[in-house]
């Protein structure tokens, strides 16, 4: 039997990422298109929230996956810095600009629902504030791995303020339990179980789905990405080399 | 879609669209920049 770093190999994995990107992209595509349907015309309008419900299937899966990438990503860190598995930090690169993205949408989306339903466009509570400073901390590592030259050393600089950045994770998620915030409780990954009807929650788990498949896809294309652009680099290095050794 | 909250759905389904789609985009051409990148580097090794 294969271990995981046989299907981890650089080479393996071009392999099995090149038969698997098509497949993963109709997924997506018909998540996004059933999950779109549910969210928009077969969920009911809320009996509190009317049809502003509906941004809540874009929201709270987007919020879902920006922590989840950057859980990711913190175990990529660890691959990174502990087992020092060359696909850890292409991994990593590849995943930030993802939940970069998942982040801001999060944040947007939960402002434009704010805005009718609390009144304000934003408030530094627990939650809001914690997921701010996740995007902030997103854009750091976008910028750490263009500042630092040497990819070696910026993969082990990223690893340690990922990790570092990970604190962020649980305050996130228990910020609405800890505190007294404008962000209500959980209503679905909670102790007793969601607390949303099956005609809002099946849309919204759906939604979460096609997020996903959105981003495995990314994050596979990204990382040929990198891959490609290694060994692009590599060859245009030696050909360097042998023109400056003639 | 109407209503007096119509705006703030649709901002926010744009809003999403568009983000998802600069992923899409930039994911899929960052891979057709570093496949061409790739067979010049390749061509370059040959003619050396």
């Amino acid at each position: 039997m294969k271990s995981a770093y046989h299907y981890a190999n650089p080479a393996f994995f071009t392999a099995w990422a090149e038969r698997l990107t098509l497949p993963l992209v109709v997924l997506t595509a018909l998540a996004f298109a059933v999950g779109l349907y549910g969210a928009l015309v077969t969920a009911p309008a809320d009996y509190q929230q009317g049809e502003t419900v509906r941004i809540m299937f874009i929201h709270v899966p987007a919020a879902w996956l920006a922590l989840f990438t950057y859980g990711g990503m913190a175990i990529s860190a660890l691959g990174t810095l502990v087992f020092r598995h060359p696909m850890a930090d292409v991994a990593q690169k590849a995943a930030a600009p993802i939940g970069a993205g998942f982040t801001i949408i999060c944040l947007v989306t939960g402002s434009l629902w704010g805005r009718p339903m609390w009144g304000t466009w934003w408030e530094f509570d627990a939650r809001m504030t914690s997921v701010l400073v996740l995007l902030i901390i997103y854009l750091g590592i976008m910028a750490l791995w263009q500042a630092i030259e040497d990819q070696v050393r910026a993969a082990r600089a990223v690893a340690v303020l990922t990790l570092v950045g990970a604190v962020n994770l649980p305050i996130i998620k228990f910020s609405v339990d800890w505190w007294s915030t404008l962000h209500q409780p959980a209503s679905v990954f909670r102790m007793g179980g969601p607390t949303i009807h099956k005609s809002m929650l099946t849309p919204l788990l759906i939604m979460g789905l096609a997020y996903l498949l959105l981003y495995l896809t990314l994050l596979i294309v990204r990382m040929r990405t990198e891959l490609i652009n290694r060994r692009a680099e590599r060859l245009e290095l030696q050909a360097l080399t042998q023109e400056a050794g003639r | 879609m109407s209503g007096p909250y119509a705006g703030f759905i649709l901002g926010a389904y744009g809003v999403t669209a568009l983000v998802l789609g600069a992923l899409i985009i930039e994911a899929w051409r960052g891979l057709r920049r570093a496949r061409a990148r790739l067979r010049a580097a390749q061509s370059q090794g040959d003619e050396g």
